[in-house]
């Protein structure tokens, strides 16, 4: 048997019978009344939507965040700024303290 | 006076639904004879057009303009027939025995004479149907556009969004696909 030409054969058998155009009677009716069966906007995939673009901002928040966390920082505290701060949180106390 | 695609196009999308049925009988019969070459049974044909058209509506909006609506539209339809094939991948490895007596006559009428077989017979045509069935739906449809309907390489990557090298690849795996299935067919007659 020879494979190449029966498959040209076969080939052109297929080319010289095209499909024909024909199209059922009020087709384009059928089409349009599914067409307005149809829910033009779904409240739930609108929403899933939102949650996903949601979902994609936070992650790159959090990432960020965390970066942002463990690169160290660019000065080491000072010890006038860790006393400073202390002072500042104890100065409520401090003043009750000397109120009494 | 007929309105143009692009004046219907616009009036669907500011929401007249039925300046949308003009574009369906305009070109429905491009669509339909596309979906003949993938389904057979006339209710499957039927739903692969219908399929389209929906897509086509939803995706409406992503219609750009830069290129005939007709191209956009084909694009969708090979798309739609590929995924037909796809859900439809049953009976694929049947072998090839119900071949009618009058295949199996051109069939020996090839076998004696390759040239003075004709291939305008009904039943050489229904013998590629049945070789087309047997393969898988990239190679049926590869084989299809580029041996069938004689497209070129450049334009099946635009129709299946396929890149142009990935189309070579599949051309080159569905003919080798397609001579073992010959193979089996002869090989189930005369062996």
């Amino acid at each position: 048997m020879k494979y190449e030409a029966l498959e040209k054969k076969l080939l052109a058998a297929a080319r010289s019978h095209p499909p024909g155009d024909q199209v059922p009677y009020a087709f384009e009716q059928r089409v349009l009344a599914r067409l307005k069966q149809r829910p033009q906007v779904e409240p739930l995939a609108l929403w899933s939507q939102w949650l996903w673009r949601a979902a994609v901002s936070s992650l790159l928040v959090t990432l960020l965040a965390g970066l942002w966390a463990l690169t160290p920082p660019s000065k080491p505290m000072s010890g006038t700024y860790a006393d400073d701060f202390e002072s500042l949180v104890y100065a409520g106390l401090n003043e009750i303290g000397d109120s009494r | 006076m007929e309105r143009s695609d692009a004046e219907l196009i616009a009036a669907v999308l500011k929401g007249d639904t039925d300046s949308f049925a003009p574009l369906v009988a305009r070109y429905s019969p491009r669509v339909f004879a596309t979906a003949r070459r993938y389904a057979r049974k006339e209710s499957e044909v039927e739903d692969i057009a219908q399929e389209v058209w929906l897509r086509a509506y939803q995706k409406l909006s992503s219609f750009r303009g830069e290129a005939p609506f007709e191209h956009w539209l084909m694009r969708l339809t090979v798309r739609v027939c590929y995924d037909f094939l796809r859900e439809h991948q049953r009976n694929r490895e049947v072998a090839l025995t119900e071949i009618t007596e009058d295949q199996e006559d051109w069939l020996e009428r090839f076998n004696q004479d390759p040239a003075g077989a004709d291939s305008g017979a009904q039943a050489a045509k229904e013998l590629i149907d049945k070789v087309l069935e047997q393969l898988s739906p990239a190679a049926r449809l590869i084989i299809t556009l580029l041996e069938i309907e004689e497209r070129p390489v450049k334009e099946i990557a635009q129709l299946t969004g396929w890149s142009v090298s990935l189309v070579k690849v599949r051309a080159f795996r569905a003919r080798r696909e397609m001579r073992k299935v010959l193979e089996r067919m002869a090989r189930d007659k005369y062996y």
